[in-house]
């Protein structure tokens, strides 16, 4: 009786109340600050999962799904020495850019499978590895929905929590139909395709997550926003004023204070 | 001067069990001129003594395999296993017909007495495939006579030269004479005599059994007693390691290749071993059954992110890629060579500081250096200058991949493969990012956020080549950009792939947009140079 209670607990698939926010355990569990306080505030263990199989839904590239995931990879890449894995991403990612985000591109490790993968199972078995071989702490993934099954998915959730590797699967929208063995997914679509500029905004959905219902539209903002124009026309002056220091300095507390501060907004938010 | 003798009674036996690719389940003897000269273990209780005729040997055991002693494979397996020797020591000679000579003076500090040195002797020999008996002693014909004798004389850990005299001399008194290095002519007539030990013919005064004997026996018995140096030509340490099996019957599946390229896997090792180097690089060659196809064997490149050395792991790579090749149908001899080595620290007993202190080898793996062990940073860092055995799992990852994915092609080509990002100085965006062959990752400490170098924002995802888009589909909302295309780079440079839908454009101006999805979208004009009116727009990335 008592051993088939410790088998029953000591599985995968049961999690406990005390894991939950408001238990005094709680902090045990600590999950990986995503870099949003609404968003922290949401999840168990505020912030990602750090060992276990996340998803994420979005129809279209570009709305947005680096820029949340990109805080977090930030972090892990400052705290851990292993590799963040992207596993046939759709396009390139852009070195430059994720500098800019605070990720070490040098952990940033990109495989590709290629045409040779007709199945897509040398692309599962790449993910396999890259969880369980604790190799890696973070794993970022597009697979072939046709060929993805559930006992897939249970499989990769198990080999991350063996891993401690936070595994996010980017997956098409029509998706939040199926069932899905991940311990959260969220959804992800384009707010305000009206409003020209202001901040950049994306609605997220949380349609699975640990110890609470799911959450509609919760309006995300992204980064600094929109007033790019603005924002650049002080940047520019921002690294006029950098190329002559003193006057730099003497400005910096009466006129140009407000391009400072702006500057600041902006590398904040970057830097995350 | 303190010589081992490592003599290996089953030699011409084992380079043919070496060749069997499973284990062999029959008994085995090695005949000379049609007499058998060793059994192995299943010959010996089906009753085949040594000396009996082939024809009495397979009367006996109807099953028997017999095979022609092959001195001179003999001699060549003898000369592979003094280079993995030299572990031990500098000064490594070869025996014929079946032992290894090893000075051992000055290596004992190193391995701490001459007990773990045998052991560790013993264990490297046997690892190899091999029975050995060890002997030590003050000179090396009587070390070579003990090992052969099976009369090891019992010796301290750091034994003085009195002490090793008197010993060995002891022990060698007992020993048959027909175990030293006297000719076997004089032997026949010293046992017609009566006289059978080395003991009672040292007692015999020299003078005369020079003169009854030939000067020859009196030399070999100063050898022996160490009354007259005996110099032993070393064997260089080869700077190449090539090794191959032969099969003695052909083999038609993967599982079963995994045996002989398990012991080729050990040979490599010993050899990394004895020279402190790990292996980049490998190639397998599987050659078919001679015959019409012959003398073209398939060749397996393996390549290693960071020099390894442990056979198992060189192994479990190799079968990744093995698994992705075809083979000849009947694989009949396959042999290993080492293309690329690098050195590579020891981890162990070996590594000690300035002061003598024994440096803890930790075995800390990647996972470790996680927020939640703030105490395990430090042993990183030691890990990290331990050298690359202490610290396997990121680059044991990396291979894996990369065998799987590549299987003969080691090539990032086809878009297969497995590597690192780079950040170029470059204001291009097509060549900001570069992918490199993947190293090491280390934690860096100070915060590696860094500002765009451009004053413009830049996207997350690039599309690899640029796509023409119409321009009406899409709302603008920053821009332009202007950036020159790199038309001062020959064609072959570096914008090769990109530059291909827009050769004569001189500079593009970018500009961001959101597409009818919502989607952030990065679009650039290509300004052809010369002609100002004939614009076309493109998309090269989405702000992710």
């Amino acid at each position: 009786m008592t051993s088939n209670l410790q088998q029953l607990l000591s599985s995968a698939e049961l999690w406990r109340a005390r894991d939950l926010p408001g238990h005094a355990r709680y902090e045990q569990s600590a999950g990986l600050p995503t870099g949003f306080d609404q968003l922290d505030r949401l999840l168990p263990g505020q912030g990602w999962p750090r060992a276990a199989l996340s998803e994420i839904l979005c129809d279209s590239a570009g709305i947005g799904e680096l820029g949340l995931v990109a805080p977090g990879l930030a972090r892990l890449s400052r705290e851990q020495a292993r590799w963040i894995t992207w596993i046939n991403p759709p396009f390139m990612p852009h070195a430059p850019a994720l500098a800019a985000a605070g990720i070490d591109v040098n952990k940033v490790l990109l495989i590709r499978t290629g045409a040779a993968d007709s199945n897509g199972q040398d692309a599962l078995w790449v993910l396999e590895q890259a969880l369980e071989s604790g190799a890696c702490s973070a794993v970022l993934a597009w697979l072939d929905e046709l060929r993805l099954r559930i006992p897939d998915l249970r499989r990769m959730h198990l080999r991350a929590q063996q891993g401690r590797a936070w595994a996010v699967l980017f997956r098409p929208g029509l998706e939040s139909r199926n069932p899905s063995a991940a311990e959260l997914r969220l959804r992800i679509r384009a707010a305000d395709l009206s409003s020209e500029g202001g901040p950049r905004r994306l609605l997220l959905s949380i349609l699975k997550r640990r110890g609470g219902w799911g959450v509609d539209d919760l309006p995300l903002e992204l980064e600094a926003g929109d007033e790019l124009e603005a924002l650049l026309r002080l940047w520019r002056c921002q690294r006029s004023l950098q190329l002559a220091p003193e006057r730099h300095v003497a400005d910096a507390e009466g006129a140009t204070s407000q391009p400072l501060g702006c500057l600041q907004l902006l590398n904040g938010r970057a830097v995350r | 001067m303190l010589w081992v003798a490592a003599h290996l009674p089953q030699l011409g036996l084992e380079i043919f069990q070496r060749r069997h690719p499973h284990g062999v389940q029959q008994p085995m003897v090695l005949a000379q001129d049609g007499q058998v000269r060793l059994v192995d273990e299943w010959a010996r209780s089906a009753g085949v003594a040594i000396g009996a005729s082939l024809a009495t040997a397979l009367s006996i055991a109807p099953r028997l395999i017999y095979f022609e002693c092959d001195p001179a494979a003999e001699i060549e397996r003898l000369r592979i296993l003094a280079t993995m020797a030299h572990r031990f020591t500098p000064t490594v000679s070869v025996a014929p017909p079946a032992a290894l000579l090893l000075e051992v003076a000055g290596s004992l500090n190193l391995f701490e007495g001459l007990g773990p040195l045998l052991g560790g002797l013993h264990r490297a020999v046997q690892r190899l495939g091999h029975d050995a008996a060890l002997a030590a002693a003050h000179t090396p014909a009587a070390a070579l006579a003990l090992a052969e004798a099976g009369l090891a004389a019992p010796l301290s850990d750091f034994p003085d030269q009195a002490e090793l005299t008197q010993r060995a001399c002891e022990a060698l008194a007992g020993a048959p004479i027909a175990c030293t290095e006297i000719e076997d002519r004089s032997i026949e007539r010293l046992a017609d005599m009566g006289l059978f030990e080395v003991g009672s013919l040292i007692r015999l005064p020299r003078h005369e059994l020079g003169k009854r004997f030939g000067p020859g026996l009196v030399e070999t018995l100063d050898k022996l007693t160490g009354a007259i140096p005996d110099p032993r030509a070393s064997e260089p340490l080869r700077e190449r390691f090539h090794s191959s099996v032969h099969l003695l019957e052909s083999v038609s599946s993967k599982p079963i290749l995994r045996l002989p390229m398990r012991r080729l896997a050990v040979e490599l090792e010993a050899w990394l071993t004895a020279r402190q180097l790990g292996a980049c690089a490998l190639r397998w060659f599987f050659k078919p059954l001679s015959g019409r196809s012959a003398s073209r064997s398939t060749v397996l490149p393996v390549r290693f992110a960071q020099p390894r050395r442990r056979s198992n792991s060189l192994l479990e790579i190799s079968g990744l890629a093995l698994d992705r090749i075809d083979l000849p149908a009947e694989v009949m001899s396959l042999s290993l060579v080492a293309d690329a080595v690098e050195p590579i620290a020891e981890a162990g007993s070996t590594h000690r500081d300035l002061l003598g202190e024994a440096l803890s080898s930790p075995q800390c793996g990647a996972p470790l250096m996680s927020k939640e062990q703030p105490a395990s940073r430090w042993a990183v860092s030691v890990c990290s200058m331990e050298g690359p055995l202490a610290d396997q799992a990121p680059m044991d990852f990396v291979d894996r991949v990369t065998a799987r994915l590549t299987g003969e092609s080691v090539r990032f080509t086809h878009g297969r493969g497995v590597r690192v990002l780079r950040q170029v100085d470059d204001h291009r965006p097509e060549c900001a990012t570069a992918l490199a062959p993947a190293a090491l990752p280390k934690i860096t400490q100070p915060p590696l956020a860094r500002p765009l170098e451009s004053a413009f924002p830049q996207p997350m995802w690039l599309l690899e080549s640029p796509r023409p888009v119409n321009p009406e589909r899409y709302r603008i909302l920053s821009g332009p950009e202007r950036i020159e295309t790199g038309w001062w780079e020959s064609p072959n440079g570096l914008a090769r792939s990109t530059a291909k839908p827009l050769e004569g454009a001189a500079s593009r101006d970018y500009f961001v947009a959101s597409d009818s999805g919502g989607a952030r979208c990065w679009l650039f004009r290509s300004r052809a140079l010369g002609c100002e009116n004939t614009e076309q727009w493109f998309l090269h990335g989405y702000f992710a």
